[in-house]
This record gives C-alpha cells, sequence and structure tokens, in this order.
C-alpha cells in the first residue's frame, strides 16, 4: 500500500497513463494462464498438465478436471485420445468413480469429468494419452 | 530347581505381556497442525449445507416434508397395515432398530441403517443399489420382507385419504385416476398381470405418484440431522488453543482420538463431519448366517444403473448432466464384496454393527479390524492393526464420545397429529 501513495496530485495525463497501464496489467491478469495444479512430463517430450476445478483437491467432493496436453515443441495438442486410471496402491482399490474424458473446452483443454476421492492418504493417477499414433503413459502420485 | 527357573520365565513373560497389553497409550499434550487439520475435519462444524438433489425437485419443500413425515410413520402403507417406515427407522434408535437383521412384515437380509445425516450421501443401501433417497425409499414399499405393498396400492391410498390426497396435490398437483387396486411391475405374479393391464401412460401416472411420494419421503428425511456431540466441542476447542488437555474429553478418549486418526487407520474410510466417505469397502466381514457372501457394491451399482427410477430416469428431475455420480460410478472386481461405510455418528447407541449386524458390540467390531481376517469374496482392503487391547479400549471410548441428540425439530421425530 504505501507504494500507492502519492506525495503530489498527479497531473491528468499522469491519472490517465495510471488508468492505461492498470488496465493493460488487469487485462494481463485475467488472460494470463493460471498455474497447472499437477505438471507431467513423459521422456518423449509430451507433457500434461492438469488444472483441478476444485481447488483445494479435497476428498468426496465430486469434481471435473481439465488437462492440457502439449507436444515436445510446446504446441496445444487437441485430438489426443486420453484414458484416465487411479487409485490407493497401499489398499488395494482403485478410486470410486471411472473418471472420463467429455469434451473439449474453448481453451484447448480437455475436460475430464468424474473425479472423487473418498480417503486420504498416497493415490496414483495413470494417463494414457494417444496422440500422433503413440502412446504415452504418465503417472501422477500425490497425498490428500 | 530348573523347574523353578524354567516357570519363573514363564510367569516373567506372562506378566510382561499382560503388562504391554494393557499399558495404556499416552494421550498426547499437545496436538500439531496436521493432526488438528483432521480433528477439525470430522467435527460437525465443518459439515457444509445439505446439498442440493437435482433429481428431487421437492427436497427443500416443507410442504413435501409435512407430507413425507406423514407417510413415514403410517402403517397402512404396508399389506397388513402393521409397518410403517418408522418400524425399522426409529426415532428413539436413532432412526435404526437395534436389531440384526430389519422386520417388517417378515426378517430381511440387511441390517437397518440409521437415517441420521444419510442425506448427504450419493448413494443408499449398503450395496449402492439406489442413487437417491428418494429412489430408495420406493423399494421398501414393495419388497415382500417389508411394506409387502404396491405402488398402485399406495396411489389408490393417497387418493381416498383426504388428508393425504390435499397435501399430495398442493405439492404435485392433481392426482390421476387410479383405475385398479393393486399392481406393480416388480411384486407378486397378480400384481404383475395387473400391471401388464394396464396401457403405458397409466403405468407412468401410477409410477408417478409412486416417486412423488418417494420425494415426499426424502424431503422428510433431510431433516434428519446429527447434533452436536462432545467431541465436536472439543474439536472446535482445541483449534483455538492446541493443548490436548480439557475437560470435555477424558485422558482415554483423547488417546482413542489420536489413534482414529493415526494408527488404527479408522479416519481412511470414517472421514469427514459425518465420519463416512459414504463409500464401499470390503473389509472381511463375514457372510450373514444362512447366507451366501454379498457381492456388495458390485452388484450394487449394475442395479442403480438399471433402476427404473435412477437419476436419469423419466421419474427423476435432474438433467442428465446432473446425474454425475451416476454416469462417472465405477464397477471393477474390487467392488466385489464392498458394502457401504455407515456413519459413526451415535455409533455407540445403534449396535449391532455391519451390512448384516454380523457383529454385535462395538469392542468385537475393533477386534476385527485390529486382526484384519481374510475376505471370504475379493479381498480385504484392510490390514491388521497390532493395536494392544488397551489401546483398543481407547478408540472405543473415544467412539463412545459421538452420540447425541439429534438436530432436528422434534415434532418431526415422531408421528404427526393428525389434525396437522
Amino acid at each position: 500500500m504505501p507504494l500507492l501513495r502519492q506525495t503530489t496530485l498527479p497531473s491528468p495525463l499522469t491519472k490517465l497513463l495510471f488508468v492505461f497501464f492498470g488496465l493493460m496489467l488487469y487485462s494481463l491478469s485475467t488472460e494470463a494462464q493460471p498455474g497447472a495444479d499437477f505438471e507431467l512430463a513423459h521422456t518423449n517430450g509430451l507433457r500434461v498438465r492438469i488444472y483441478s476445478q476444485l481447488n483445494p483437491v479435497q476428498i468426496n467432493q465430486m469434481h471435473s478436471w481439465e488437462l492440457e496436453v502439449v507436444n515436445a515443441q510446446g504446441m496445444q495438442i487437441d485430438d489426443a485420445e486420453i484414458i484416465v486410471v487411479g487409485g490407493m496402491p497401499d489398499h488395494d482399490h482403485g478410486l470410486p468413480t471411472n473418471p472420463q474424458v467429455t469434451g473439449m473446452l474453448p481453451n484447448g483443454r480437455y475436460l475430464l469429468e468424474g473425479i472423487r476421492f473418498h480417503m486420504p492418504g498416497r493415490w496414483l493417477m495413470q494417463f494414457s494419452v494417444r496422440a500422433d499414433s503413440t502412446l504415452s503413459e504418465l503417472e501422477l502420485e500425490f497425498n490428500l | 530347581m530348573n523347574k523353578i527357573v524354567f516357570t519363573s520365565i514363564i510367569v516373567a513373560l506372562l506378566a510382561a505381556v499382560s503388562i504391554w497389553q494393557l499399558w495404556w497409550a499416552p494421550a498426547p499434550a499437545q496436538w500439531n497442525s496436521s493432526q488438528l487439520a483432521l480433528i477439525r475435519s470430522l467435527s460437525l462444524s465443518a459439515l457444509p449445507p445439505l446439498p442440493s438433489d437435482p433429481s428431487n425437485a421437492v427436497a427443500d419443500s416443507e410442504a413435501a416434508a409435512e407430507l413425507g413425515h406423514q407417510l413415514f410413520f403410517d402403517t397402512r402403507l404396508s399389506d397388513k397395515s402393521n409397518v410403517s417406515c418408522a418400524t425399522c427407522h426409529q426415532p428413539e434408535n436413532y432412526f435404526a432398530d437395534n436389531l440384526p437383521l430389519a422386520v417388517g412384515e417378515s426378517v430381511g437380509p440387511r441390517h437397518t441403517p440409521s437415517l441420521v445425516g444419510l442425506s448427504y450421501s450419493p448413494w443408499f443401501y449398503w450395496d449402492g443399489r439406489k442413487d437417491s433417497q428418494w429412489a430408495q425409499a420406493l423399494a421398501p414399499l414393495e419388497a415382500s420382507h417389508e411394506h409387502n405393498f404396491d405402488r398402485t396400492r399406495l396411489a389408490r391410498l393417497i387418493q381416498r385419504d383426504p388428508v393425504l390426497s390435499s397435501k399430495y396435490e398442493a405439492v404435485f398437483g392433481p392426482l390421476p385416476e387410479i383405475p385398479i387396486e393393486s399392481a406393480s411391475p416388480v411384486t407378486h405374479e397378480a400384481a404383475r398381470q395387473a400391471w401388464q393391464s394396464l396401457d403405458p401412460t397409466q403405468q407412468d401416472e401410477i409410477n408417478r405418484v409412486f416417486s412423488n411420494a418417494g420425494k415426499a419421503l426424502a424431503a422428510y428425511q433431510r431433516k434428519l440431522m446429527p447434533g452436536r456431540t462432545r467431541f465436536d466441542d472439543y474439536a472446535d476447542a482445541v483449534q483455538a488453543n492446541s493443548s490436548a488437555k480439557s475437560d470435555l474429553l477424558s485422558t482415554a478418549e483423547r488417546s482413542g482420538l489420536a489413534l482414529f486418526i493415526d494408527k488404527a487407520q479408522c479416519i481412511d474410510c470414517h472421514n469427514g463431519p459425518l465420519l463416512s466417505n459414504h463409500e464401499f469397502h470390503n473389509t472381511g466381514i463375514l457372510s450373514v448366517s444362512g447366507q451366501l457372501p454379498s457381492m456388495g457394491r458390485f452388484d450394487g451399482i449394475r442395479q442403480a444403473r438399471d433402476d427404473a427410477f435412477n437419476c436419469l430416469s423419466p421419474y427423476s428431475d435432474a438433467a442428465a448432466s446432473q446425474c454425475m455420480e451416476l454416469r462417472f460410478a465405477r464397477d471393477s472386481n474390487d467392488l466385489v464384496g464392498a458394502h457401504k461405510t455407515p456413519t459413526l455418528r451415535n455409533v455407540a447407541a445403534t449396535a449391532p454393527y455391519m451390512h448384516g449386524g454380523q457383529i454385535a458390540t462395538l469392542a468385537d467390531v475393533l477386534q476385527h479390524y485390529n486382526d484384519a481376517p481374510v475376505s471370504m469374496l475379493s479381498h480385504n482392503e484392510a490390514k491388521p492393526l497390532g493395536l494392544r487391547s488397551a489401546e483398543l479400549r481407547q478408540l472405543e471410548a473415544f467412539l463412545r464420545t459421538l452420540t447425541a441428540p439429534l438436530a432436528t425439530d422434534p415434532r418431526w421425530l415422531s408421528a404427526p397429529h393428525l389434525e396437522e
């Protein structure tokens, strides 16, 4: 807050510049991609960025994830086939749900619906991504 | 001489084992931040508002709850006019019945679960074969061992009773003409034949009244909420002051809480403010005497998908996109023998336990989880805990802090007065 304090009244031109730069900053902040919740990288260069629609991810709540798939060159892939399974290796059981990619979002991400975790502990999610005739298997391990 | 030494060693060993078994685990002096977070997650203060049920447009209607209240206690909704929902779901017993197996018109195959807080669950029945509380409410009415009634008889009863019909029409609009006395596609042979004699429009109209009655019963059951317990008061009190000591819980109860959230792994499934994840687990429970082992959720999810009154059915008020649980439910082999995690709210007052009431006491339940026996079907997800007998008693002491009168207006806890 002290940084915004002015010692002298700004001129009308300065005010206009403040408003202009303020609008630019606002615009950048709303268009900028928020950081992915998780990012997975395959040795072949393929990356999957995961954005949870539930933040923070917590147990017992049905929610969706958005998946961004990019190739080694950093270009979004929008025709991948994605299968996701998950479970708790320490308990020998899977997710209570069967998540599925149900469509594409305007931002080029895949919508993965039907995610619900029902226990705290170590979870392992496996992503099978078929893109450009190549099958890439990626794993996400995390604790809830 | 050797005999004396040998005997002394044996006695000393037995004494050591006994002391070790009976030595109480110390109660923590202070909770760390992760323990505090877990304790907070179990408190009733963390319970979110009751989620809406998109499949039931009258889920939160007071008028529907009034109708459901009357139906819930009405024994006329049974073949011999001797069974109501409250026959097994008894208000004085936390809407359970303290029997191993439910007894309606005859003895049923499953233990009566408590209805308290159940409206938070996405699945109903021990095997999750219903995906809404209103769809669940329909099945006992037509089950031969429960009400042994049928949907057409129910529609006729509502139509002929001036109080019921008035309450029904105030919520759902005009009742249709019901052309026959008794008919159902799922009960006895004569009723099934009568059902076949109806045209599809008549069948649909009866199904509509039937499903609406279920929706009213669900609206009523949404009133049945758990009350604050000593544990909840303790859980809230320690958030401000992480010192674990408090007059609210005894040393043994606090030790039991520490075990519950850590070594005993209870919180794995009994999590959240209702102490249930509402999901399905195989924990190696023996089958009910005289019954084959239950396939549990493996069969339950298939039945839910085929249910004529599920979220995707014409009798649901939800759009298909809102039926998330049904659309994305898992049905793999690891669900063989899996049954629903019950709430632990009021657990000390709702014995016996498990889907068939197989285990009589809390102490025996805890011993079962400590042993984690091999499952008769598929595999037991739980692993042996290695808890000492003193720790099991501490855990039981904690479980006994989870009982309290319901946080429900008392007028919902007994049959409505006729003049209502």
